[in-house]
């Protein structure tokens, strides 16, 4: 499970045999996995299924090898001990921190039933889809919750915060 | 900057910091490295200071957010800002706001 090559698989990006990183002999492309429309283009060198090296892409015509001072170092992020790999289902009072893992089946029917119970008994309106961006790519970023939402009738989220006056 | 890599050590540290201008930290005896109280009528945090010219006296600069659970009793500057949205746009007020700071030395409360 990687979000380095998530992108890939989408794409059907083959390998790319003459572009490699230091002579690694096995270098995929990837792009990154945070929301700035530039989409940066990433070569990854894999070493025993696992990505050693990264840097931008230099043959790509827009982003041309670029990479920001946070995602040059994105696989220290992905293979950060703190990343959260499997659904959580909290154990303590809010607050305390205890969480035990559970399986995305539990975790989706639980968070369904809720749902379900907070719209039958007071609409779905008392129900606000509370987020915004940075790390989800433009689908997760900017439509897929939304159709959900918008057809549950859930109350919508001005989203201004980030956008409407700033960057 | 965002908090976004905030389990990185490097921006850990970048976030830790608070830059004073030379006049403000020498009035405060303020040198760089010390633990300094961040603090306004919302609330306060704790930072390490650095003394540099980045910025005019009367002013300090805190980059971006520490991760909470990384900072001294898990208070960041989001502790010290306000929730109020702007009237243009609904944009967020917390880029500025009225802060004191002081030696963490220098204040029996801490």
């Amino acid at each position: 499970m990687s979000l380095c090559f998530r992108a890939q698989k989408v794409l059907r990006v083959p390998p790319c045999p003459d572009d490699t990183i230091d002579g690694m002999p096995e270098t995929r492309h990837s792009v990154c996995a945070l929301d700035c429309p530039d989409c940066c283009s990433l070569l990854v060198a894999v070493e025993n299924g696992r990505g050693t090296k990264l840097r931008g892409d230099p043959a790509h015509p827009v982003t041309r090898g670029f990479l920001c001072g946070k995602v040059a170092q994105y696989l220290e992020r992905e293979y950060s001990p703190q990343r959260l790999l499997y659904p959580q289902r909290r154990v303590g009072a809010g607050g305390e921190g205890r969480f035990e893992r559970t399986t995305w089946e539990e975790a989706l029917d639980a968070i369904a039933l809720r749902l379900k119970s907070v719209a039958a008994e007071f609409g779905p309106e008392a129900i606000l889809p509370y987020s915004y961006c940075g790390t989800m790519g433009l689908l997760n970023g900017a439509g897929m919750d939304r159709r959900f939402f918008h057809r549950l009738g859930a109350s919508r989220l001005d989203r201004t915060i980030c956008s409407s006056t700033t960057a | 900057m965002n908090s976004t890599f905030g389990h990185r050590d490097a921006v850990d540290l970048q976030t830790a910091a608070l830059h004073l201008n030379a006049t403000d930290a020498a009035r405060r005896g303020i040198r760089t490295s010390d633990p300094v109280r961040l603090f306004n009528d919302r609330g306060s945090c704790r930072l390490l200071a650095s003394v540099d010219d980045t910025v005019p006296p009367g002013v300090v600069s805190a980059p971006s957010v520490r991760w909470a659970k990384r900072s001294p009793e898990q208070r960041n500057v989001n502790a010290l800002t306000s929730e109020r949205l702007t009237d243009a746009g609904g944009g967020p007020t917390f880029y500025s706001c009225m802060v004191q700071v002081e030696s963490i030395a220098a204040s029996p409360s801490c």
